[in-house]
């Protein structure tokens, strides 16, 4: 009779049950270490993330359970999904193992044995040892990690739990000359140290041995928690409960609420429960600083710090806040209805606190915690976003702080002030008579909705369209060619105002609350429905901030409407004239990753002839012009300036002419050639696809 | 210490200016601001009683709508405002306004008045000097540093081609001039607060509003024409340029 391959389970160890006290004490230490981290993100707001859980959980599954996000990263991230994956097939291994031991379940044997328990597992062991080689070589060599002592102990730690099984492995193949030791290829290995060696030498160090794996693999187990690899729990927790709201979108703020006593995140339980959560499942992978063009230009903002450094203080300052909640709480209960309500910071203001415990909860938000600098570097671009694996939300906290900094202390770079009175004033952050803004039109026969009142469109050319004299020539082309096309059309003139997008993003609610409800006032006496705009933030306002206040509109982005102009053949001319060059298109931050707007731009560049030739950093990577949130507006002092470093990435393609689709980017590609002092043209969509009807 | 600041209200200075038939200036859909010299004076009036407490109290002749412009000046931290209320104040001339504005004063036992030194629209600048004459008081006007030195004050004001620095006693009355101090962004968390605070409206007196100066007309200044751009390669557009200013406009 053929003799069923198999093992003996726990060969060698006596008292074997001594593991279950001890696992149950390592997860009861893992258990307490969750609670009080648990408690950390319940101070913060409410927040609903349990809509659409059949989405919900298919984004977890693919990118948390598979790690696609993790592996688009090519090296890390590969190596994160091969560890990830020996570790599941390791702990399947040790679980049937435990299972025959003490259920009795016949598992380890037959081809399941050979095939997955010898073979398989040893492969994955070999594969897990080996990416944390990997992984410590590469923090010992990659400084920008800032790796800290507790990287290199879970590593340490990891390495030498899969080292010491491989030698366990070896020493029971030796001890009890394992007729089926091929199927182990690497015990096999092992085991070859141990030749000549005495059975009780054997029996003595594997005894050791075993009881050391055993301890260190539970300390790791009772560690867990406190440590970095929580991720494991958090990160697909964070996934799953990542933001299904359309991108960019921030909370609404009742402006009309008499009960209104702050606004935005002036100290950290001022932020919703899943922005703390961020703070503790973000794992310093790093993506965020690489991806971010304020880092790279030398600010003093780096998108993972930010995140760290609201973890680090929440750490410190949420157990405070925990216990005073609850106090609170209880009180509340006590008096019954009609207490006063309280804000964050008067809670925080009357509680009795130990001399330490007042030190820890005095600490400003923005000041001691986040440096002003770092918060007004922010693009809002979101490259930092877009790269996370845990899909964290660093820009909406941004944007939170600004909101209280701007609204509540009256604190923000000084040059902001005279944007947000020309706003508030003329309805635009130059602070040109309002009166002017239609002045463009002049000598171009463009209707008013006045004139034309049932126009399918209401063309919005926003501020830069109607007030800059470069981007003025972008609206006189676009003119051009929606007339060249029979679109119907007509503008507001003098009655348009600021979308308001900057002065949101920059926290200014207020401001933004003016601007946006004096705009949907007169867009809805109008009957307005549908609006072509050119500038990627007017279409962020108009499209997913206005909706908050009641205004609901189809908007569309010029590179969509020319781009399906085009394909209906509505511009003819267009597709007879091929001679418009290598053409470098540089994608709009509010036009791609905010709205995944990527082909029309470039079928538009395509469609008047251009050669599309792209930069390293395009698409869903590419790298901000500089100008977003607000930054338009403010002064660049620190470190090099970002339209220039992006003008550099444009020139490296040797193009004959750089293409935008938003009015912020020209202006800041155009200056950035020039400071690079390249004479290389930088022309909106609508310009290059106008160039084909000039004669 | 106690300070009185004269607000005015304005069409914001960015505005396109209309006349209508009988040369009175349209007010239709203007955006109306605190006067920016005003803003000065009452920036640096909240900072002085930030320095060395107090009060600032606004006091405006104008119209309900002015009430603006005294809600901007609570925002930025003055602690109360007196709207003298006349619907037909922009028809009084620079003696009228100063007699109701030091009327008002004259009882709150001020230690410091201020104001613009003139205003952004009419810009007269005879209101600050009129009201220091009425009061009997000494003027420092077109100030662009005030001072609390010995129970008194030291201001700085402009002088042609200089600057001149100067002790006064108190009270007085310091007119603002641009740089007396940069006007602070209220938070909406003030202007908040502002709409809390209860305006003191009262008539303005002497309701008399008979002007001795007699306006006459108004008309626009030309509006400014396009530059004149020179093309053509930098060495012959700079030749071009120097023959024009040399030949045509004469200025070489």
């Amino acid at each position: 009779m053929e003799e069923v391959p198999t093992r003996e389970v726990l060969w060698n160890v006596s008292v074997h049950w001594v593991i279950y006290p001890l696992f149950v004490l390592a997860l009861g230490c893992a258990v307490y270490f969750f609670v009080r981290r648990w408690r950390l993100w319940k101070i913060g707001l409410p927040e609903d993330r349990s809509d659409h859980p059949k989405e919900r959980l298919f984004g977890m599954f693919r990118d948390a359970l598979l790690q696609v996000k993790v592996a688009e990263r090519r090296g890390p991230g590969f190596v994160h999904v091969a560890m990830y994956t020996a570790m599941i097939i390791l702990l399947i291994a040790t679980v049937t193992v435990a299972a025959q031991a003490d259920l009795g379940l016949p598992l380890v044997q037959g081809d399941f044995y050979l095939y997955f328990l010898s073979l398989a597992v040893d492969i994955a062991g070999a594969a897990f040892c080996v990416a944390m080689v990997a992984c410590i070589v590469r923090r010992l060599v990659n400084k920008s990690l800032e790796s800290k002592p507790e990287d290199f102990i879970v590593l340490g730690a990891l390495l030498t739990i899969g080292v010491t099984g491989f030698v366990l492995e070896g020493l029971r193949i030796a001890g009890t000359d394992d007729p089926w030791s091929a199927w182990s290829p690497v015990g096999d290995l092992f085991a070859g140290l141990f030749a000549g060696w005495s059975a009780e030498q054997i029996s003595a160090l594997h005894l050791g041995l075993w009881y050391f794996h055993m301890a260190l693999a539970f300390g790791l187990i009772a560690w867990w928690t406190y440590c970095k690899l929580v991720h494991v729990l958090l990160v697909p927790r964070a996934v799953y409960s990542r933001s299904l709201a359309p991108k960019g979108e921030l909370p609404f703020i009742d402006m009309e609420d008499e009960g209104l006593l702050t606004m935005g995140a002036g100290t950290l339980e001022e932020l919703t429960w899943k922005d703390l959560f961020d703070t503790q499942a973000c794992i310093r992978c790093n993506r965020c600083q690489e991806a971010c063009p304020a880092f790279a230009c030398g600010k003093p903002l780096s998108p993972k710090a930010l995140m760290q450094d609201l973890g680090a203080e929440l750490e410190q300052r949420g157990p405070i806040v925990y216990r005073l909640q609850h106090e609170a709480a209880r009180n509340g209960e006590d008096a019954g209805e009609g207490a006063e309500p309280v804000t964050a910071a008067d809670l925080v203001a009357a509680a009795d606190l130990s001399e330490a415990e007042r030190a820890v909860v005095d600490r400003t938000l923005v000041g001691d915690v986040i440096s002003p600098d770092a918060l007004w570097s922010c693009t809002t671009c979101g490259a930092c976003m877009e790269v996370c694996p845990a899909m964290l939300e660093h820009v909406p906290k941004i944007v939170k702080m600004r909101t209280y900094q701007v609204s509540m202390e009256s604190a923000f770079p000084p040059e902001a002030q005279a944007t947000f009175r020309n706003m508030e004033n003329n309805g635009n952050p130059w602070g040109l008579g309002w009166q002017t803004r239609s002045k463009w039109t002049e000598g171009l026969d463009v209707p008013t909705l006045a004139d034309n009142p049932d126009a399918e469109y209401l063309y919005w050319p926003g501020c830069s369209g109607a007030f800059d004299t470069r981007n003025r020539k972008v609206s006189a082309a676009l003119v051009r060619l929606l007339k060249e096309a029979g679109v119907s059309f007509a503008i507001l003139g003098n009655d348009e105002k600021c979308c308001g997008d900057s002065a949101r993003r920059m926290g200014n609610e207020f401001v933004y609350f003016m601007l946006a409800s004096e705009n949907i006032a007169t867009l809805d006496a109008c009957g307005v429905k549908k609006i072509i705009v050119q500038c990627p933030h007017c279409y962020q306002a108009l499209a997913r901030d206005y909706p908050q206040l009641g205004g609901h509109y189809e908007v569309v982005h010029h590179s969509v409407l020319l781009a399906q102009l085009l394909a209906e053949g509505r511009l003819p001319k267009a597709a007879e004239r091929a001679a418009a060059g290598r053409i470098c298109v540089h994608d709009s931050c509010y036009l791609g990753r905010y709205q995944d707007v990527y082909d029309e731009p470039r079928a538009v560049v395509r469609g008047a002839g251009g050669n599309v030739v792209e930069m390293e950093r395009c698409g869903s990577h590419s790298f901000c012009c500089g100008a977003g949130g607000g930054r338009m507006w403010l002064e660049e002092d620190a470190g090099e300036r970002v339209n220039v470093a992006r003008a550099a990435q444009a020139l490296a393609t040797s193009p004959d002419a750089v293409a935008t689709s938003c009015p912020f980017c020209l202006t800041m590609f155009s200056d950035g050639m020039v400071s690079e002092d390249a004479d290389v043209p930088v022309r909106d969509i609508a310009e290059i696809l106008a160039g084909a009807y000039d004669d | 210490m106690n300070i009185v600041v004269c607000v005015k209200q304005v069409i914001d200075t960015e505005a396109v200016i209309e006349l209508d038939g009988e040369g009175a200036v349209n007010l239709e859909g203007q955006t109306l601001v605190i006067d920016p010299y005003s803003e000065f004076a009452v920036e640096r009036a909240v900072q002085l009683t930030e320095e060395h407490g107090g009060t600032v109290t606004l006091v405006c002749l104008g119209d309900a709508g002015c009430a603006a412009a005294l809600r901007h000046g609570l925002a930025m931290g003055a602690s109360e405002a007196v709207l003298l209320e006349d619907d037909r104040w922009r028809e009084r001339d620079a003696v009228g306004a100063a007699a109701v504005l030091a009327d008002a004063i004259r009882p709150m036992g001020a230690d410091l008045v201020m104001g613009g030194w003139k205003s952004g629209d009419t810009a007269a600048a005879q209101v600050m000097g009129r009201v220091a004459a009425l009061l009997d008081l000494p003027l420092a006007s077109m100030a662009t540093s005030c001072e609390v030195a010995d129970g008194g004050i030291r201001v700085l004001c402009e002088v042609d081609d200089g600057v001149e620095a100067s002790d006064l006693p108190l009270p007085a009355v310091v007119a603002a001039q641009q740089g007396l101090a940069e006007p602070r962004y209220p938070s909406v968390r003030d202007v908040m607060g502002a709409r809390r605070k209860k305006i003191d409206t009262r008539p303005a007196v002497p309701a008399d509003d008979a002007s001795a100066v007699v306006v006459l007309s108004r008309e626009l200044k030309p509006a400014r024409t396009g530059g004149r751009i020179v093309e053509g390669a930098p060495a012959e557009a700079v030749a071009e340029t120097v023959r024009l200013l040399a030949e045509e406009a004469k200025v070489l």
